[in-house]
């Protein structure tokens, strides 16, 4: 028996082939204009977080073909308060950061530096306190409540481990710290030493290093789960070859990322939620 | 070395270096003008545009900071003031509190990057809330006020002002470059566009350097320039003319030394002090001495009588060279020769000028012969007439007689004849007499019996004795004393024989009804007498000729023979005598005035 073929069926076939096809390649104009938000923790003035980061925010989109853009902060609560929500789709943060990040909204590290974050408690060169001690009752500088090695931490071990007492003064940048020991208004100033090693020669020679906290993982580029795995290995990938040129580890170094290293959430932070830090944390609004 | 000699020594004496010199010295005083101009309104414009922006950091760097210092962001601070101290000409930024603690000090140090320093004093900051402008060495300071509702603080930045210091040493080194360069240029210019008139004119110096040895010479005219061409060709004719005027100069001179050596008077040249320079051949075989002898000499030690020095010549009035003859003295004196004897000399002395120096030149001429001949001359007319008087007087009496009538029978005719001969006898014998008087007051025979007297009573005796001959003649004779009286020392007989001589000469020319004025005056310490009469008076060329013997005027209008021409002569000779002097003045058809001037005796 000859088979009669339905001319509207054959149109409706051909149809769902072509849709078909069409599904199989994804609009390429829709995936460039993806944009991607990195966040950074302001520790230093957002004039300079941005000319430090906008060329390797240049180099993922080259690299990745999406768009990044960068979200400076002019103080850190906000930062904390929109990387709790989850808003950013990158953050640049303190370990402790990556602690409560991870805990509210997955945040998965992707790469840190290989040199260890170390705390530190800075005075007037000139000034006569010899240990920590000697500053029991006085005021202290403190970037922000909660950052890590120079405040959160080093407030913990001042508090717990030296035994003082001590009121904490908050001037929202490391290098905030360091001016405001040198002109007198704070006794002495919690940093880190990557933030003190990079001032000029004549604020370091103003101030002298009084206390350290242990070694931790450093500051970590994480991302937020719902950042496609490919953009996130592309992220990972782009930083770590970056580390191949000369002009690319001193970008590297000038975004806190020299010598880049994958990290790992439960090597690198898991040990810090051991140290009880969390009531040393003050809840941004 | 002063500074005189420097420049002299400096100063070239080139013509083309001193074009050279000159074109230098203009374009480097016009570069350099230009450049002293360029800099001060450069350094004004710069410096006003450093105040400017130095306003503009400081407005820029209060806005910015107001906020910061309140929120005591100094990091924040800091960081804006390193961004300005980027400005390259910014030195130091500082802000501080309006008290003056420093919050944040940002330098360049040795043209570094800007630095953060701290460990600064606090700063003496401005009272007045005001914008502040100060200037010391090398740094522009400018004072910001940070107003937040309140003075809240001070910006301060200096600025260097290297930048006006370096442009001030460019405009310099340009200006020095582009002189050293303009002035190589110009001078090369010079050179080439003045080289050939620069050649012509040195060939033109070296032709007129030679002109005095090589007169008449001709050099190649350049055309390539005017100026030089007109100065090649004056050259070329000054050389023609020297030679013509050398060969004329050579001609008179020969000529002139012709003269000299032929001339028959003696010549001879002094200078003002009667030093002799030279004298001719004649001269010197009058005195005979050779030239060579006597030039240096004085001329008074050959003519003592003649002495010629300063005092005789002054100098009151310098006289132009071409006025050769200004001094003329004519003059008989008595020479020496070098044999000691002595002779008359006759002698006209010259003054002239020569190259400004006063010279005498005297014409000598020996009249030793002419003085023997004047003398034989003399004493022949003397003899003649003292050989003639003596007849004659005898003649002259017989005839008056006659006429007086002691020959009786005579007819009228016969009378009539007597009577001329006895008039002509008269004539005769006044003519005789006056030669005598001459000849005795010539040679010196005549006695004179000086005598102080009133000069007036002389006057008016020979007045009197002539009020006859002016009646016979019309004419009227008035004496105008002015003088009151006056005593002269003469001798009367011959002083009124002068006046009367004068008195009958104006009244015998006079025309009838006219009037014979004798005027006496007084002039310094002399008598003035004056015998004016209004007849024809004397042709100029009579003049200097009227006191001299037989001399009369004789013209188509004077006619006069009533005499032999002495009287004038004998009463110059009487009134030299009397150390007087006369002299005439007429002006023909009008007046003429005879007068004599004698010495006046004081106290007399």
């Amino acid at each position: 028996m000859e088979r009669t073929r339905d001319p509207f069926r054959r149109l409706v076939g051909a149809s769902l082939v072509l849709a078909g096809v069409l599904a199989c390649f994804p609009a390429h104009g829709a995936d460039a204009k993806k944009t991607y938000t990195v966040a950074v923790v302001p520790h230093r003035l957002p004039l300079v977080v941005k000319k430090d980061w906008s060329p390797l925010l240049e180099r993922l989109a080259a690299s990745t073909g999406a768009e990044f853009r960068l979200k400076v902060y002019r103080g850190i609560p906000r930062f904390e308060a929109e990387l709790m929500k989850g808003i950013p789709d990158f953050a640049f943060m303190n370990p402790y950061h990556q602690v409560m990040a991870r805990r509210a909204k997955g945040y998965i590290p992707l790469v840190r530096r290989q040199q260890p974050l170390t705390g530190i408690l800075v005075v007037r060169h000139d000034s006569p306190v010899q240990s920590a001690k000697e500053l029991d009752g006085q005021t202290l500088a403190f970037p922000a409540p909660n950052a890590f090695g120079a405040s959160l931490y080093m407030r913990a071990l001042l508090t717990e481990q030296v035994g003082i007492s001590f009121r904490p003064y908050y001037v929202d940048a490391h290098s905030e710290v360091y001016r405001h020991v040198i002109l007198g208004e704070a006794a002495g100033g919690g940093g880190i030493h990557y933030t003190f090693s990079i001032e000029p020669a004549t604020v370091q020679a103003q101030l002298r290093v009084l206390y350290r906290t242990p070694e931790t993982a450093s500051h970590c580029l994480s991302a937020q789960p719902r950042v496609p795995r490919a953009v996130r290995k592309a992220v990972l990938d782009t930083i770590l070859e970056l580390n191949d040129t000369e002009a690319g580890r001193t970008l590297l170094n000038h975004i806190q990322l020299g010598s880049p290293i994958m990290a790992d959430y439960g090597q690198d932070y898991q040990p810090l939620e051991r140290l009880g830090l969390e009531k040393y944390v003050v809840k941004s609004d | 070395m002063t500074l005189n000699n420097a420049i002299a020594y400096l100063r070239p004496r080139r013509l083309h270096a001193q074009i050279a010199w000159l074109g230098a010295a203009i374009l480097a005083g016009v570069i350099g003008l230009y450049a002293w101009s360029t800099i001060a309104d450069q350094t004004a414009f710069e410096t006003a545009a450093l105040e400017n922006r130095a306003k503009a950091h400081g407005e820029n760097i209060a806005t910015g900071s107001a906020e910061l210092i309140i929120t005591k962001r100094y990091s924040a601070i800091e960081a804006l003031l390193l961004r300005t101290a980027q400005f390259p000409d910014v030195q130091r930024i500082q802000v501080c509190t309006a008290e003056g603690r420093v919050l944040s000090d940002v330098m360049r140090v040795d043209g570094g990057e800007p630095m953060p320093y701290f460990d600064t004093a606090p700063k003496q900051a401005p009272t007045a809330p005001d914008v502040k402008v100060e200037r010391r060495e090398g740094i522009l300071t400018v004072w910001f006020p940070i107003d937040a509702g309140e003075l809240i603080g001070w910006v301060m930045i200096d600025h260097s002002l290297r930048d006006i210091v370096r442009v001030r040493a460019r405009i310099i080194r340009d200006g020095v470059t582009i002189g050293i360069v303009s002035i190589v240029i110009s001078t090369v210019l010079f050179f080439l566009i003045l080289q050939r008139p620069v050649r012509a004119v040195e060939r033109a110096t070296a032709f007129a350097g030679k002109l005095d040895e090589e007169r008449g010479s001709l050099q190649p005219v350049e055309t390539g320039s005017h100026e030089v061409e007109q100065l090649g060709r004056a050259l070329n004719r000054v050389s023609m003319r020297l030679y013509n005027q050398e060969q004329a100069i050579l001609a008179t001179t020969t000529r002139l030394q012709a003269i000299l050596e032929h001339a028959i008077d003696g010549i001879i040249t002094m200078d003002a002090q009667g030093q002799i320079e030279s004298m001719n051949p004649a001269a010197e075989r009058m005195f005979g001495y050779r030239a060579e002898a006597v030039v240096g000499s004085n001329f008074n030690e050959l003519v003592p009588d003649l002495v010629l020095d300063a005092d005789t010549v002054t100098d009151a009035d310098p006289l132009p060279t071409t006025r050769a003859n200004a001094l003329q003295i004519h003059c008989e004196a008595t020479a020496y020769c070098k044999d000691g004897s002595s002779f008359p000399l006759m002698i006209g002395l010259s003054e002239m000028r020569l190259d400004g120096r006063r010279l005498f030149i005297g014409i000598v001429r020996d009249i030793s012969e002419q003085k023997r001949l004047d003398r034989m001359k003399s004493e022949f007319i003397a003899s003649v007439s003292h050989e003639l008087r003596t007849p004659l007087t005898s003649l002259h009496g017989s005839l008056g007689l006659l006429a007086g009538g002691e020959a009786p029978g005579l007819d009228k005719e016969a009378r009539h004849m007597i009577d001329m001969a006895y008039n002509n006898s008269g004539r005769l014998v006044r003519i005789i007499e006056a030669i005598l008087d001459f000849e005795k007051l010539e040679f010196g025979n005549a006695e004179m019996n000086l005598e102080v007297v009133g000069l007036v009573p002389l006057v008016e005796q020979a007045i009197e004795d002539h009020e006859a001959f002016a009646a016979q003649h019309q004419v009227r004779c008035v004496l105008g004393n002015r003088i009151g009286q006056a005593d002269v020392m003469v001798e009367p007989k011959r002083m009124i024989q002068v006046v009367g001589n004068l008195l009958g000469n104006a009244i015998r020319f006079s025309p009838e009804q006219a009037t014979v004025a004798i005027t006496l005056t007084r002039e310094n310490s002399k008598i003035r007498i004056a015998v004016t009469d209004h007849g024809p008076g004397i042709p100029e060329n009579f003049r200097k000729t009227v006191f001299q013997r037989f001399v009369q005027v004789d013209t188509s209008d004077i006619r006069y023979h009533d005499g032999v021409g002495l009287g004038l002569s004998i009463a110059k000779a009487i009134i030299e005598s009397f150390g007087g002097n006369i002299d005439v003045a007429s002006k023909p058809h009008v007046a003429t005035t005879f007068y004599i001037d004698l010495p006046e005796v004081q106290g007399g």
